[in-house]
């Protein structure tokens, strides 16, 4: 073993972990374990059992803490070889050029003792391929940059030439990620996961507590002598207090996840770092990019801003927040199209010629919610009577989303690129290259076929389960034929194009 | 891609055109219908009948005749979704066209294929059939699954199909 000094190179000798690491698996094991078990027994409930869970946590922690102290790892000419284990001990081979991301996590704790957690991906995989709890912030750089390095030394030479010069792609001042909170709706999800906790752990004081600030605003009204139009009026004002906290709160979240963020290019390589207490950075090759969505809803509108995400080949990307998902949280749709032309040369984005879908694409939309509705008046009409035909006002308005959905949707094919875009209030785009598709797919639906339309899935590596997927709906039927045709052909047909590393 | 062995059950190799299943497919496809079909009957069959009927004997007369006709379909079902399924090999790759109502063509070019599996239940070992899978490095479509090839048939899809041991996934 050697000293906590002595630089983390390349063939040199075996490594241990930081010295403070039984404290951050300490940490970690407390929280998945014993953190539970605490709630249980302050609550009241605890009896024998409890305990003895108690116990067997105590034992899982010390097995853990055993297996961290005896994780080693070295750097050889071609990767990283992980030795871990007390009892079942395995032996992990990582060669630099399988590895996507090298993901930095600090927490507050973490930047505290100046240490950080790694995780190196691969594509594929459920779980990252080696994780460090945790190196020091210097070989957790040093290993960032031994990866980089070995990328860049078996590259072609004007890549190599590249690569020697880093730019920041786009960075955020505070004033853009406070707009970024506004636009985004983060601070709802937060409440809305504390209300269905509170509904899952204590149904009784969660209805206690909104029953109770019912009251209480009733109450207020009547003390006030304010009768029903200033209660509703009262009751209006609380609402619209309730929102602009849910949005304040959102800003301070965008603070704590994107303070600081910014986008760099280093040689082939992108990096991200961002976060305020908790920082977080990510990286991963360029030509990892395996599909991108771009999105502007309607806030994002009112900002005239638009946000960017991508999906990489790693699956546990899309589920993991440090992966290096956000490429432009929140961007000038101008600096976002300069940043797509940037990182996808000899690319014609934004396209060019958007072609239209069936002409009736827009009955497709009206039908399932008309539907609805005409189900619901009915419904309604024989219940409550003749205020049920109210919910027929909604019929106009549906036809408008369907007629502006329609307009807007379609898809583009230039250049080795294909996209689509669809959306009426919240817009989005989502496009790939087409020689990053995996497979393609026609379907048709009985109502697809009444019409002649067909559906062409595109399918990407990676893609995440929370974007719209990469399809086209509602194409005519010979077109969408021959789009897949088209698509097949040029997938298969160019040759891998003279490609880097992998 | 080189041409694979000469005993193949087809004329030419490989078939460019839409193949149907063979016709012991049809057989095994009729059975795993009844398989899916009866499960789901027998629940709502065992609510049905105890819930309406009074008598022993009435309940088990129906309750057989509504099971055999839950059965009866789910046969019917699975011999008309053998008839809607093809597959072709070109130069593309593997196609391969099913569906009943709602419809799909799903195209996994030889470029794309990432590994293959057989797989040969017991049913699909008593009729000489297999399953064969196509997986590729994608996310909702990330193995395409056909049952019912024959048993050749399927190993030849496999070595056909097989990536090339020089090919690099640029893809990823």
């Amino acid at each position: 073993m050697t000293t906590r000094s002595e630089g983390l190179v390349e063939g040199g000798a075996e490594r241990r972990l930081h010295p403070w690491s039984w404290l951050f698996v300490l940490i970690q094991q407390l929280k998945s374990f014993a953190l539970p078990l605490v709630v249980l027994l302050f609550t009241g409930r605890g009896n024998s059992w409890e305990l003895w869970g108690l116990v067997g946590a105590g034992v899982l922690v010390l097995v853990s803490l055993a297996q961290y102290f005896t994780y080693r790892f070295r750097v050889e000419a071609d990767g990283i070889v992980i030795r871990s284990g007390l009892l079942q001990k395995s032996l992990r081979n990582i060669p630099f050029n399988r590895i996507h991301n090298v993901a930095l996590h600090q927490t507050l704790l973490h930047r505290i003792f100046g240490v950080a957690e790694v995780k190196l991906e691969s594509a594929g995989g459920m779980t990252p391929e080696g994780e460090m709890r945790v190196l020091s912030l210097a070989d957790a750089h040093a290993l960032e940059e031994l990866v980089r390095v070995h990328g860049k030394a078996q590259a072609t030479p004007e890549a190599a030439a590249a690569a020697d010069e880093s730019r920041v792609l786009l960075s955020l001042p505070a004033s853009e990620v406070v707009r970024l909170g506004l636009i985004s709706n983060r601070g709802m999800i937060v409440v809305a996961a504390a209300i269905g906790l509170l509904a899952q752990t204590s149904g009784e004081l969660l209805g206690d507590a909104l029953e109770g600030s019912a009251e209480a605003v009733a109450g207020v009204g009547r003390d006030m002598h304010l009768g029903l139009t200033g209660t509703i009026v009262g009751g209006l004002a609380l609402v619209l207090m309730l929102l602009i906290a849910i949005r304040l709160l959102s800003v301070v979240l965008a603070l704590l996840q994107f303070h600081g963020f910014t986008l760099t290019e280093d040689g082939r390589r992108l990096s991200s770092q961002r976060g305020l207490l908790t920082r977080i950075r990510a990286n991963m090759p360029r030509q990892r990019i395996q599909a991108w969505s771009l999105r502007e809803s309607l806030t994002h509108r009112w900002f005239g801003r638009r946000g960017l995400v991508v999906d990489s080949a790693s699956v546990q990307a899309a589920n993991d927040q440090r992966s290096l998902r956000d490429l432009a949280p929140v961007a000038t749709p101008a600096a976002i199209d300069e940043l797509i032309r940037h990182l996808l040369p000899g690319k014609a984005w934004p396209m060019q010629q958007w072609h239209p879908l069936h002409p009736r694409a827009w009955r497709r939309q009206f039908a399932i919610p008309a539907f609805v509705v005409l189900v619901i008046t009915a419904v309604l009409t024989t219940q409550q009577g003749l205020f049920g035909l109210g919910v027929l006002v909604l019929l106009p308005l549906f036809l408008v989303r369907a007629k502006v959905w329609a307009r807007h949707a379609g898809y583009s094919e230039e250049s080795g690129l294909i996209a689509v875009r669809e959306g009426w209030l919240d817009k989005r785009w989502r496009f790939a290259e087409v020689r990053k598709l995996q497979s393609l797919s026609l379907s048709q639906s009985p109502f697809d076929r009444r019409h002649g339309m067909a559906s062409v899935h595109m399918d990407t590596a990676g893609a995440n389960p929370f974007e719209p997927p990469l399809r086209i709906r509602y194409l005519p039927e010979d077109e969408a034929r021959a789009l897949r045709d088209r698509l097949a052909a040029a997938m298969d047909g160019r040759p891998t194009p003279a490609r880097t590393v992998e | 891609m080189t041409d694979p062995a000469t005993d193949l059950p087809f004329q030419a190799w490989p078939p460019r055109e839409w193949q149907p299943l063979p016709d012991a497919a049809r057989t095994v496809a009729g059975i795993t219908g009844v398989l899916t079909a009866l499960p789901i009957a027998m629940g709502l069959v065992v609510a049905v009948v105890l819930g309406t009927l009074e008598g022993w004997p009435a309940r088990i007369g129906v309750g057989i005749a509504l099971l055999v006709a839950a059965g009866l379909a789910g046969w019917g079902l699975g011999r008309a979704r053998w008839r809607r399924t093809h597959w072709k090999l070109d130069q593309r790759g593997l196609s391969v066209q099913r569906g009943l109502v709602w419809r799909s063509e799903v195209l996994v070019p030889r470029t794309r294929v990432q590994h293959l599996d057989l797989e040969r239940g017991p049913i699909e070992r008593r009729f000489g059939l297999a399953t064969l899978v196509v997986h590729t490095a994608g996310t909702r479509l990330n193995a395409l699954r056909q049952h019912g090839f024959l048993d050749a048939d399927a190993v030849a899809l496999r070595d056909a199909l097989l990536p090339e041991p020089d090919r690099h996934d640029d893809a990823l």
